[in-house]
């Protein structure tokens, strides 16, 4: 786990689903798939992840393939930071 | 109570829609107003609720006073669609909660109170007549009387949510209502006592088991109306709502009156067989019809600077799977965040106005390409309901996908799969 994953893990075991308690949520365990992250709980997600990690999420990017597993997650936080510290 | 001069979001309507987005905006600390033409507990069509419905009374707060109504628990649906029947059980698919048959009254009066002790403001019997919105961060204009007064008065927001329901105020109001000329519907409904329902196990039971035995909504197609003309019998505490969907070209030039409905209605119940058997012990009670013209229609834009469209304003499908409550709760849920965040970051609000606008229209498409037998849409939509069918986890696709078996309409809901 790491600085992105172990947070956001975190955030989804004590907020969004309590009922993964006891999981190991490993960097590809499938969160939306296994109902973690829900209709409701995707919106909540993404002010966790902006208001932690310093990021803009905008409307493109809130798709499956961003959000499907830890990993999937990690790597959009870190595409997004890389992309603004690159900007002016 | 006097309305105030501003505020920071006026909701029009306080039916589930703008009942619940008044909740999450309240919770979250901002001042809330709702208008709604009408005085609460007022009658309305749409009584049987998929256990979704559970997410958003939790979130809301309000799961507890839902429960103490003691409303009838279901336990699925039986479908019958051109004589086959088959029955989707919402515990095959691991739902552990009930859905329900609410009588909307006492369901929508519920919410609207619910919003009221969470610190909305609610002023009934209250039309708004006009909203003028400028550009972001501008003030917003939302002008009002006493339903039934030329009293004109306004009130100044920075948030306007219409959830107006069919009136489709804002929409209207911009001409940006689109109607779906090719599924021009109406509803008639009607209430008998004492009729039979059908349990998920397709057993016959008496209305007075009704709190004993969970019922199952049962729908079935109307073989002589087109290929989207059908019928629902949902069992409720003290009666049983029928109600048909028929297509406006079935009822052309029939007299506008009740009497007319009432004998087309009845008419229509008759020569269903398997309905006719279960109404058969029962009694129709008289008067109880009324009609809804709803044609299927959306909004073109969802969101715009100061404003938010959710609930019937935003858009009206056809009602077959029961979903237009907890799409109207998730629109709620939706604009109060996405509102709730422009508060907090005004220079981003179009960035969360985006975000509402894409979720909402393309789980409203899903819901569009559920219920309509033959459908086409704009790339855009179609990759917008891809994208949401994917958020959707295993459990709701697989009870979608039986569900579009079921009424012989697959073919929308698989090509949005693939």
């Amino acid at each position: 786990m790491t600085a992105i994953t172990d947070p956001v893990a975190d955030y989804i075991r004590t907020e969004l689903a309590p009922q993964s308690q006891g999981l190991e949520l490993t960097p590809d365990y499938p969160l939306i798939q296994a109902g973690l992250v829900d209709s409701l709980g995707l919106f909540r997600l993404v002010t966790f992840l902006q208001d932690r990690f310093g990021i803009k999420i905008r409307a493109q990017e809130i798709v499956f393939d961003h959000f499907a597993t830890l990993a999937a997650i990690e790597a959009l936080v870190v595409a997004k930071q890389q992309s603004s510290e690159e900007a002016p | 109570m006097n309305i105030p001069q501003r505020c920071d979001v006026v909701v029009i309507g306080g039916g589930p829609a703008g009942a619940l987005a008044a909740t999450f905006l309240s919770r979250s600390g901002h001042h809330v107003v709702v208008l709604d033409r009408q005085h609460f507990p007022r009658t309305t069509v749409g009584e049987s609720l998929i256990p979704d419905v559970w997410k958003y009374c939790d979130a809301a707060g309000v799961t507890e006073r839902i429960l103490a109504e003691g409303f009838v628990r279901k336990a699925g649906g039986l479908v019958e669609w051109n004589g086959e029947m088959r029955t989707l059980s919402f515990r095959d698919f691991g739902y552990t909660r009930p859905a329900l048959h609410v009588e909307r009254d006492s369901f929508d009066a519920i919410l609207l109170d619910h919003a009221g002790s969470q610190g909305a403001e609610v002023h009934q019997g209250i039309t708004v007549t006009r909203v003028e919105t400028a550009g972001d961060g501008e003030p917003v204009r939302v002008e009002f009387r006493p339903t039934g007064s030329e009293q004109l008065n306004q009130i100044e927001c920075r948030y306007v949510v219409d959830a107006s329901g069919q009136n489709a105020l804002l929409a209207r109001q911009a001409g940006s209502r689109q109607l779906d000329e090719a599924f021009r519907f109406m509803s008639i409904w009607g209430y008998f006592e004492n009729a039979n329902y059908l349990a998920v196990d397709g057993s016959v039971h008496s209305a007075a088991e009704v709190t004993e035995i969970a019922p199952s909504t049962y729908v079935t197609n109307i073989p002589d109306l087109g290929d989207w003309g059908w019928c629902w019998h949902i069992a409720l505490r003290r009666n049983t709502s029928v109600g048909l969907i028929v297509p406006v070209d079935a009822v052309k030039g029939m007299r506008d009156e009740k009497e007319s409905w009432e004998q087309f209605y009845l008419a229509q119940c008759a020569r269903l067989p398997r309905l006719a058997q279960l109404l058969a012990p029962g009694r129709y009670i008289p008067g109880s019809v009324r009609i809804i013209r709803n044609y299927s229609y959306r909004s073109e834009q969802l969101a715009g600077p100061g404003y938010y469209l959710i609930g019937d304003a935003a858009g009206f499908l056809d009602p077959i799977f029961s979903v237009g409550v907890v799409l109207a709760m998730h629109g709620a849920y939706a604009a109060a965040w996405a509102i709730d965040q422009s508060l907090r970051e005004p220079q981003r609000a179009a960035d969360y106005r985006a975000i509402f606008a894409d979720q909402l229209k393309g789980r409203m498409e899903v819901s569009r390409a559920l219920a309509l037998p033959g459908y086409q849409c704009s790339e855009q939509a179609n990759r917008l309901a891809q994208d949401i069918v994917k958020l959707t986890d295993k459990q709701a696709q697989a009870l979608m996908q039986a569900a579009s078996r079921a009424t012989a309409r697959p073919h929308n809901f698989d090509a949005l799969l693939a």
